[in-house]
């Protein structure tokens, strides 16, 4: 598995929650768990949040996981943004309260394993008259890449050339 | 739908069983439409939006539309069928009144995903080599049902194939058939009229 940008910190925090390996520098196929490691997950979060700042979403949006929730909440947190979870509901897709009317909302989740994530994502916010303008993760997967400009801006810690198994 | 036609028999010479089938099938569909066909805007869990949606809880929450679907389902399953599969939530009614309708056991097939390797993917017996029949409600692109037949081949089961209600024509049997699954359903998009 190939791995760039990653700093020896990053994969540190990566392995306290479960998703990396330092010392191999590889991906192990487990979602981040930033439950696990709240320290770590507080400081993966604030570098997500640092570089989705300059995108000036007006909302943060995470995929059904209760992992995600923990990584979302610290992103809007930092920027003082509310967080929607949405969600699969038996074929369509909802989402908690407090989603903005036309809203810029940025995806924030470990790591991006299947494509319908951001494209469904990007269909709320379109329903909702708004936009993804981005989309932020720990971990940047071929999934991810392939969703193209469906993702908006993309954000990631570090790249993987295979999809992380795991949720969302 | 048969063409009776193109079979070289005109409709008189029908058999009078195989018409009342028919008959009763597509008395079934109109029922399904009628219960279950909204139209809005609605974003589907493939990411797709939408016009229409098929609230699959709609039909089977009314028990002459389950029981009349149950029943047509039943023909459908293959002979040497060891057990019934429905993914949670929306299939689990269905897999319960397949079930029910042919005496087979069923299984449930978890949303979640190996993140939570812990959990039991598959609820109920299941045991390598069982024969399963994964039964679907609706059909969109087909990834739910790709997920749960996987899920029940890591399991060490032979999926006979995907028996579905209705395929709204999206590509979901392409992308079954793709994924080495076999699809076959009661109704399509077009059989009912949509």
């Amino acid at each position: 598995m190939t791995v760039t940008n990653a700093s020896s910190r990053t994969w540190e925090l990566l392995g306290r929650g479960g998703s990396a390996a330092n010392e191999h520098a590889a991906i192990r196929p487990t979602k981040y768990n930033g439950l696990a490691d709240p320290h770590g997950a507080e400081e993966l979060g604030r570098g997500l949040a640092e570089g989705i700042r300059a995108l000036a979403p007006a909302a943060i949006v995470i995929w059904e996981d209760p992992e995600d929730v923990a990584l979302g909440l610290i992103v809007g947190r930092e920027l003082s943004l509310p967080v929607i979870r949405a969600y699969d509901a038996d074929g369509l897709v909802g989402h908690s309260a407090g989603l903005p009317a036309a809203p810029r909302v940025v995806l924030v989740a470990d790591a991006i394993r299947d494509g319908r994530v951001v494209r469904a994502a990007q269909a709320l916010a379109e329903q909702q008259g708004g936009a993804l303008i981005g989309t932020a993760v720990l971990i940047e997967t071929p999934s991810l890449r392939e969703s193209g400009a469906a993702a908006g801006t993309v954000i990631a810690l570090v790249q993987s050339a295979d999809d992380a198994d795991g949720a969302a | 739908m048969i063409d009776w036609a193109e079979l070289g028999m005109s409709a008189i010479a029908v058999p009078d069983a195989r018409r009342d089938r028919e008959r009763r099938l597509a008395e079934l569909g109109r029922d399904v439409v009628g219960a279950a066909y909204l139209r809005g805007d609605f974003v589907l869990s493939s990411g797709q939006r939408s016009n229409y949606y098929f609230d699959k809880y709609l039909f089977e929450t009314k028990p002459g539309i389950l029981r009349g679907v149950a029943h047509f389902l039943a023909e459908l399953v293959p002979p040497q069928t060891d057990r019934i599969a429905g993914t949670e939530l929306g299939a689990v009614a269905l897999a319960t009144a397949l079930s029910l309708e042919t005496g087979l056991p069923f299984v449930i097939a978890r949303k979640g995903t190996k993140a939570y390797s812990t959990s039991r993917m598959v609820e109920g017996e299941i045991y390598p080599g069982d024969r399963v029949v994964v039964v679907e409600d609706v059909i969109s692109t087909g990834a739910q049902g790709i997920r749960a037949a996987d899920r029940l081949k890591e399991a060490g089961a032979t999926v006979l194939g995907i028996l579905a209600v209705i395929d709204r024509e999206q590509g979901g049997p392409e992308a079954i058939s793709a994924a080495g699954y076999t699809l076959t359903t009661l109704f399509s998009r077009k059989d009912l009229g949509i």
